[in-house]
């Protein structure tokens, strides 16, 4: 067979126009004048991402949104980073069941979670808050982070470490100085996507969001239950851009060789 | 470093995870079995599972997450090939095209949908431009939009795992049944299928369990005309607060991936190279 046919290429640029086909959508409905969401757009205009600007509610909400999706990031990856490298560097009996158990967060369904944590939370008397949403975001996140380094520190060249504590430098010292900037590509990596998990995640703060706590896509989807025009399309849009932007970013500075083994 | 040690690191993952995870389940798996008045049984497992009603969730859940799933093997393969056989820079590309969309999330990809396939939808508004209907086919609120979106959102998992195992097939392989005489449809049933078959094996059984517990996309395409278990979860839970009934459903939903995922670690050792691939 040869990926450079003609049959290929066209299978493969149908199938991506049908993976690229809500993207797109939104971005051209997000320019569209009218209040309705008509196709193709009659006039043109860039009021809706006015709408989306001016309006506190949501600007509120991305404020909510960064923050859990950042201190999210850093929960998770120091919790799977240090289970990585202690995974990976010493003969762990029944290692494999413990790296199944910390990304069993990923198969496992996550709308399982938000309801579990809901009622725990009920039972103990916690009252929504940013670090109950968190602890949630984070027990999907942590997958990402523990197979992102996992697979990071297995392929890591242990003679590094062997020569710098040859020369004297302590444990902490060599992690700190030789192994961590040595794997830092995949930390960037596992950060951002237990960002971006964590940045879209629906199904969990479903559960958890409080009044004082709606992260972005729980008001873009309680706006959507009500209203139908095109400020949800621009707030995507500039999602969807962000997106982009993040991935070529990573693609341009670390590689997306992690995703793809 | 020495087994204690490294215990010592997996320490605090492990028991974040019993704490957010393994705990909260449990007691998910014990509000299940109260019963209204007091007491305990498996009255909310009864009424899920022997309710024609409810069960119809279940039977409608599991038919379209199999459709999902075969729509996504026939789709994943040729993109899964491209990946794997084009050169660096096309795949970057390409990849890049994959991931961003996974990243984006399912409201913003469940509302593109809707403009999409809606009743005036960009996809009917060019089938009546075009004259090849005559009055807008529906999409939106049937199963049939269902899998559209749920396959868009669930591909790259397919991709992924297979473009891993394609990769590492020598293209000697291919070149030589070629040379041998052998047809593409024979090439792909005789060499490519057999030895992707742990990467098949992978993204089928993780874009069936998303697919089971998804939630997102049945509640834009599906409303309440499509009866899935994701969105009666959340309408059990939320809006008629019938927790023990909701803690029952969920139970199941839990279970059945759980049982998937368990059987599949113990038949293939494949599913650990299959998942790191799939980069879950």
């Amino acid at each position: 067979m040869n990926a450079r046919s003609p049959f290929f290429r066209a299978a493969t640029a149908v199938i991506y126009l049908f993976l690229l086909t809500p993207i797109l959508v939104v971005a051209i409905a997000s320019l569209n004048d009218a209040a309705s969401l008509a196709f193709p757009p009659k006039r043109l205009s860039l009021r809706w991402y006015g709408a989306f600007l001016s309006a506190g509610e949501f600007g509120r909400a991305t404020g909510v949104s960064l923050e859990v999706a950042l201190a999210t990031a850093i929960i998770a990856l120091a919790l799977g980073t240090a289970a990585a490298y202690g995974l990976t560097r010493a003969p762990v009996p029944g290692g494999f069941v413990v790296l199944q158990y910390l990304t069993a967060p990923l198969i496992l369904p996550a709308l399982v979670v938000g309801l579990a944590l809901l009622q725990v939370y009920s039972r103990l008397g916690v009252s929504p808050s940013l670090a109950s949403l968190v602890a949630g975001h984070a027990v999907v996140a942590l997958p990402y982070t523990v197979r992102t380094m996992y697979a990071a520190f297995a392929a890591y060249d242990t003679s590094l470490d062997d020569a710098a504590a040859t020369l004297g430098a302590r444990p902490l010292r060599t992690f700190f100085r030789v192994t961590l900037p040595l794997v830092m590509p995949s930390v960037v990596a596992g950060g951002v996507f237990a960002f971006a998990i964590s940045f879209s995640n629906i199904m969990i703060s479903a559960f958890l969001s409080g009044p004082s706590t709606t992260t972005l896509p729980v008001r873009m989807y309680n706006y959507i239950e009500f209203a139908n025009d095109p400020t949800i399309a621009a707030i995507s849009t500039v999602v969807v851009l962000a997106t982009f932007l993040t991935v070529w970013g990573l693609h341009k500075t670390v590689g997306l060789g992690g995703f793809f083994r | 470093m020495t087994t204690a040690r490294a215990w010592i690191l997996l320490l605090p993952a492990t028991l974040f995870l019993v704490v957010g995870f393994a705990g909260p389940i449990f007691f998910l798996g014990w509000t299940s079995l109260n019963v209204k008045g007091g007491g305990f049984g498996l009255e909310q497992y009864r009424r899920f599972l022997l309710d024609p009603f409810y069960r119809g969730f279940l039977t409608e859940t599991v038919v379209i997450s199999l459709v999902t799933t075969a729509v996504c093997v026939v789709l994943a393969y040729p993109l899964a090939y491209q990946l794997a056989r084009t050169g660096a820079r096309a795949r970057s590309v390409l990849l890049m095209l994959l991931i961003a969309p996974l990243m984006i999330g399912d409201v913003v990809r469940g509302y593109g949908w809707l403009i999409a396939l809606g009743d005036y939808g960009v996809l009917n508004q060019l089938l009546l431009a075009a004259g090849v209907v005559a009055k807008p086919i529906r999409l939106i609120f049937t199963p049939t939009g269902v899998v559209i979106g749920l396959a868009q959102v669930l591909l790259p998992f397919m991709v992924l795992p297979l473009a891993a195992a394609i990769g590492t097939i020598p293209v000697d392989l291919e070149e030589a049944s070629l040379s041998l005489g052998a047809r593409h449809g024979r090439i792909f049933r005789k060499v490519l299928l057999p030895l992707t078959l742990p990467g098949l094996a992978a993204g089928v059984v993780i874009v069936f369990a998303l697919a089971m517990g998804s939630f997102a996309i049945p509640m834009f395409l599906g409303g309440v005309r499509v009866k899935m278990v994701g969105p009666l979860v959340f309408q059990q839970a939320m809006l008629t607060v019938d927790w023990p009934f909701a803690a029952a459903i969920s139970s199941v939903l839990f279970a059945t991936s759980l049982l998937l995922l368990v059987g599949y670690t113990w038949l293939g050792g494949g599913a650990r190279r299959g998942l790191e691939a799939a980069g879950r």
